[in-house]
Order: structure tokens, then sequence, then C-alpha cells
């Protein structure tokens, strides 16, 4: 052994060694971090925007159906027998007339009607129209009755008619059947009356001389005043054969009625059952056992390669996967919805391995140059002791579409994206210097986003039960290991799944 | 325009730490703050360490573009797993043996070095017991070493500089000891009759005679 004067000479010399290195490092440098932390916060929303986007468009699909369902609940209530006039309103139309006299109607100012409120209902653009009396002032404006939140009031100057958009839908054979007159005309329930009289109460003098002078308006009434002119009775339609009334405030007053045609949303439960691999590519889950690379990737880098020393890792075959756990499906129209779970996932590969040995040993960590401690490891032996497999524990959330293949067809296709967390494992990793197969789940990736799709066949139980089967793919987006150490490497898993909803 | 801004925010922050929470060299602190992401600390740390681990890198490759490719690579490992250093041994070491082992990864991974990164037990080779006097500077001695072989080159850098023994390296090379034992004999002559035909005592000597 040479005395290490020469040598200890040249490390204090190494030691004093320094350059000034270009600006272009740090910049890149820089630029890496934060790419990484903007890759990192991008992901961590992800999910958010899925929920609040999911949750978004399931409200508003909601709030519509009720908005619309409710209005058309409480008429039918309020005018004739129930079926009756569900049958028309199912096949509403979009427009139709009416004749009205607006001569009846007492009107007083108020304050506009905010445009914004119209935006509460959304369906509609039925028109009531029509009468050509009284009224000839220019322009659209508002009428404003108890509880009703707006319908419109346009005057056509040339045609001489003016027409009301009442946010609903009604059918032209419905709306022929009624007629929009003043509620101190007609017969009008008590309550009505009531309402009635308190609003007569509450404007003043002044206004209802003002309301006398508009109820027979003249061309002089500048277009401001008119923009500003409410209904204070509320106009009720009448039947024209019966005398069954329904005033607007009560369409408008209807208490929130259970919608018949509401889309619920299904739960169920959803078992998915095959098998699984870690790959560099879509091929692996078609082989059942892993081609070279995911081998090697078993390899940390510190190593130099296998065939120096100590020999191969084993092969890595495909195992057994399964997942089960809780699923809602929402359906949107006739032929999309909307899905979501909550599932346990176990995926797990097989590899050969030696006899375990319980001795403490320490293996390189190469990203950070520190060493790992181990108290047990499994030998790697060409006579191989018997099979190990690797078992990957996760907890998932599978949020996907369906589209199902025809209006009545029993087939459907669905995809979408499945965030994992990694609550367990007990894979092995192969050191390459000392050839053997140690524990330390540090090594494998904590959360994983995958994208899967399917092709299901559905079976319908019962009135309120459905089957859907079929198999399913599912590719791993992220690296299923840790990037720094191994090569690119994605779970791969093949199965069947079936689900079990319940829910019409 | 723009890069004189970021240059003068970039300069002003620093100036600021450097003035106040970095005066007494707290590498705690400011890993502390790497941590938390604060770009004034992790240039900090930059700074204090960068030409060190320049000058660790240029040993281990042929050029100073390639050096500074790991210098990089490397920094951003530093950053990555900074997290896992626990302060219990020096912030220098522990950069530099990720430096190093970033440069051999890098060397594996270079075609241009992959073909002369060979480690075949050419037999045993007899240990020089010289130990001559290393007058030349240090910028010199690190050309002789990159003059080496990469195999040469990496073992010497490994044994001589760093303080690894044969059998660490043989692990971290995945080579055998007696090929590293040997491997690193043949450097080291190499580099002693280089060393000596360029050190102006033994230039002086020659004359001499």
């Amino acid at each position: 052994m040479p005395d290490k004067n020469f040598e200890n000479q040249v490390q204090q010399k190494m030691n004093e060694l320094k350059f000034v290195p270009s600006d272009t490092v740090w910049q890149e440098v820089e630029r890496q971090i934060t790419d990484r932390k903007k890759h990192r916060r991008f992901l961590i929303w992800i999910p958010f925007l899925f929920i609040i986007a999911g949750g978004s468009y399931l409200y508003f699909q909601n709030n519509n159906s009720d908005n619309l369902t409710n209005r058309h609940a409480q008429v039918n209530q309020h005018t004739q027998p129930a079926n009756a006039l569900r049958k028309n309103i199912e096949s509403a139309d979009t427009s139709t007339t009416l004749a009205v006299e607006p001569s009846m109607w007492k009107i007083n100012k108020t304050e506009p009607v905010q445009s914004t409120e119209a935006a509460n209902f959304r369906e509609t653009k039925v028109k009531i129209v029509k009468h050509p009396t009284a009224i000839n002032h220019s322009s659209g404006f508002h009428f404003e009755e108890p509880g009703l939140k707006n319908f419109s009031l346009n005057h056509n100057k040339d045609q001489n008619t003016a027409s009301f958009e009442i946010h609903k839908k009604l059918n032209k054979q419905t709306v022929n059947d009624y007629l929009i007159v003043d509620a101190d005309e007609t017969t009008v329930s008590n309550e009505d009356k009531k309402a009635n009289e308190a609003a007569g109460e509450q404007t003043s003098g002044i206004n209802k001389k003002e309301s006398k002078e508009s109820m027979q308006p003249t061309d002089s009434a500048s277009i401001e005043d008119l923009k500003n002119v409410t209904a204070v009775h509320p106009p009720v339609i009448v039947k024209k054969q019966t005398d069954s009334l329904v005033t607007l405030a009560e369409v408008a007053k209807a208490p929130d009625v259970p919608a018949k045609n509401k889309k619920k949303i299904q739960w169920g439960l959803s078992i998915n059952a095959g098998k699984a691999n870690i790959s560099n590519g879509l091929s692996g889950i078609f082989t059942t056992t892993a081609d070279a690379s995911y081998a090697n990737a078993y390899n940390l880098p510190g190593s130099v390669n296998n065939n120096i020393g100590t020999g191969k890792p084993s092969s890595v075959k495909a195992g057994i996967a399964f997942s089960i756990g809780l699923s809602a499906r929402k359906n949107i129209d006739m032929n999309w919805s909307v899905f979501a779970g909550l599932e346990y996932g176990y995926y797990s590969t097989k590899l050969s391995v030696g006899q375990k040995i319980d001795s403490a040993r320490s293996v390189m960590q190469t990203g950070s140059g520190n060493y790992y401690n181990i108290s047990s490891f499994y030998t790697s032996t060409s006579r191989a002791a018997f099979n190990y497999t690797n078992q990957f524990h996760f907890i998932q959330m599978p949020i996907g579409v369906e589209r199902r293949l025809g209006n009545k067809s029993h087939f459907s296709l669905n995809g979408g994206l499945i965030i994992s967390a990694l609550i367990g494992s007990n894979a092995l990793h192969y050191d390459g210097q000392k050839n053997i197969y140690y524990k330390n789940n540090g090594l494998l990736n904590k959360t994983n986003w995958s994208v899967f799709t399917g092709f299901n066949y559905q079976i319908r139980v019962n009135k309120s039960a459905v089957i859907e089967t079929g198999p399913h793919l599912q590719y791993g987006l992220t690296d299923f290991f840790n990037r720094d150490l191994y090569s690119h490497m994605h779970l791969l898993n093949g199965s069947w799944s079936a689900r079990l909803l319940f829910g019409k | 325009m723009a890069s004189l801004i970021w240059e003068l925010k970039h300069a002003t922050v620093y100036l600021y730490y450097l003035s106040t929470a970095y005066r007494m060299n707290d590498d705690l602190k400011m890993i502390k703050d790497c941590l938390n992401g604060k770009p004034a600390a992790q240039r900090l740390l930059y700074d204090q360490y960068a030409a060190a681990m320049l000058g660790v890198c240029y040993r281990y490759t042929k050029s100073i573009n390639d050096a500074e490719d790991v210098l990089q690579e490397g920094f951003v490992k530093v950053f990555r797993y900074l997290h896992q250093y626990k302060g219990e041994g020096e912030l220098g070491a522990w950069i530099r043996r990720i430096m190093v082992t970033t440069a051999i990864n890098y060397l594996k991974r270079n075609s241009r070095y992959q073909a002369d990164l060979s480690f075949n037990d050419m037999g045993l080779h007899p240990v020089s017991t010289d130990n001559p006097e290393v007058l030349l500077n240090a910028k010199d001695i690190a050309d002789l070493v990159r003059q080496l072989p990469p195999g040469y080159q990496t073992i010497f850098n490994l044994y001589a500089i760093e303080g690894y023994n044969h059998v660490e390296i043989g692990k971290i090379l995945g080579i055998s000891e007696g090929t590293s034992r040997s491997q690193y004999s043949r450097a080291r002559t190499l580099l002693i009759s280089w060393i000596e035909k360029q050190s102006p005592m033994q230039k002086k000597s020659n004359y001499a005679r």
C-alpha cells in the first residue's frame, strides 16, 4: 500500500480548485426547480377543478329541471285535472298567443325589474299575446306581480299588439284555453284577494292616480315612465270553458314539488378483477413476463450493469389486480352520464427470489448519495427458492363519463381519470451491487394518475337496479417508481369490471 | 430589459438576505428557507457552493461544458433532495457526494465517455511507491487528471481525492476491488510521470544535469 503523501498533496490542491460557473447554469437550475413546483401545484388543483366543474354542472342541471317541473306541477294543481294538463305541458311548444285585455290592468310605477332576474328563467319564451287596444307605447316594459319574479310585456307599435313573455313552458293548446284578465274581474281564491288588496293598500294616492292614468296610456307618455310600469294586481289566467283559475302569482309561489322526471343519482358497488403489470409501454399488458427494461429498473443507477460480477435480477410477471368500492352515476341526458367512485385497489406483480436473510445491510441511494439501511433482504439466485408477490395497495377515486351507444342500446363506452394514493406495499427493489432484493417504499410514488377506458353491457335486474359489466383498461400516467432512480415505468391494468347501481 | 429587471430584482433580494438573515452564515436557516421555496435562499446556497462544486465536476469530465452540465444536474438534485439532509454532517460534503454521484452517472450515460469508461481487469499492476512533491498548481494538476483515460480518471478521483477505498469504489462502479486497485495503480503511475515532467523543480534538475 503506497504512502498517501502524494494523494494527500493532490487532494489538498484539488480542494482549492474552484471555477465560476456561467450564468446559464443557475438560470437552468432555477427553471427546473420552479417548473417542478408549478407542476406539483397544478397536480394538486386538478381534482378540485374536476369536483368544481362536475358539481357546477350537476347543480345547474338540477336547478334547470326543478324550475320547469315545479311550475308545471303547480299549474296543474290549480287549473284542471292533473293528468290532462300535465299531458299538455309535457308536449309543450315554445310559443303561442293568447288574447288579452291590457286596459283591464291596473298599473303602477315601481322600480324597474333587474334584467338579471330574468336569468332565473332559462327555458320559456312562451308568448301569451295579444291585444290591439289601449297600449300603444313604444318598446317593452316589465310587469311585476307579487310572487312572480318576472314576465315582460312587449308592445309592437306597428301592429298595435302587446305580448307577454311568461317564462314558463305551455303548449299552444293549453294557452289557447286561457285568457288573462284582471284579478278583480274573476273569481279568485281568498288568499289571492288578500294579496291583491295588500298590494293595493301599499300604493300611494298619487300612484293610484298614476295607475288610473297609466291604464289608458297615451302617446305623450315618456318611454322612461313606461319602462318602470308594473302591475299591482296580478293578472289571472282564466280557463275558457271552466271556472278553474290560476294566478301567475300562484304559479310563482309554488312550493318545491318533487319533480317527476328529476335526474337522480344512482348509487352502487363496483368491482374490477384482472391482471396488472408495471411496464414502460402499453404492450406490457399483453405480455405475461415483463421485458428487460422492467428488470433493469430494479437496478439502482449507482451500479453499472448486470453483467459485471453478480448476475441478473429476476424477470417480473403480471400479477392479480382487483378493486372494490362505491360508485355513483348521474345521467346528463339520454345517452351521456358522469360517474365517480371511491375504491380500494390492489395491484401485484410476481418475481422469483432466493431465500430471505435477516441481516443488516446498506444500499446506496443514488439520488442523495446516502446509504439506505435494511434489516433483511432476499437473495437473487438463478435457482429461485420461491415466487414473491409485490403487492401495492391503493385508495383510488375514478371520475369519468359514459356514453350509451344509442338510445335503447345496452352497450356503452366509458373513460376517465383515476387518482390513487398508495397506502401500503411490500414491493422488493433490486440492488445490482449486492445482488439482493430489499424493501423501500420510498422508491414508490405515493400519488398516481391513471386514465381508463371500458366497454359495458347493461343488464336491468329490476325497476331500480342495473348491472353494467365489461372489459376495463387502465394505464398509469405518472411514473410508478421514483423517476430519479428508475426509468419511466407505468402501471397497466386489464380487468373485467362489474357495477351494480340502484336508482332509476 | 427584462433580464436587467430580473437581475436587479434578484440582486435586491439577495442583498437583503445577505445583510440580515444570512450574515451569520446560518446553513440551517438557509436550508429551511430553501425548503420553503424562497428563491433568494436557493440562490445563496448555489452561490456558496457552485464554484467549489464546479471544481469537483471539472475533475470528472473532459470539458468545462460537460462539467457545467453535471453541476446543473447536481444542483437540481440538491434542491430536490434537500429535505433528506439531516444536518448531521457538513452541507458542503453532502452536496459534494451528490455531485460525485451525478458525475459518475453522467459518464455512464454519455456515449462520449462510454467507450473509454471500461474497467476491464488488465491484471495486477505493481503499485508505485513514488511520492513526489507536487509543485503544480491546482488547475494544472486537474488538467493532468483529466488527461487520464476516463476509467483511470474516475478511479483516481474517487480514491485519491474523495477518499473512497477500493471496496467502496468497486460498489459504486460495479467492479471488483482488484480491478479498482489495478486501474488506480496505473493511473497513479501515469500521473506521477506527467507531474514530474511538468514540475518546475523537476525541469530545473533535468536542466542542471
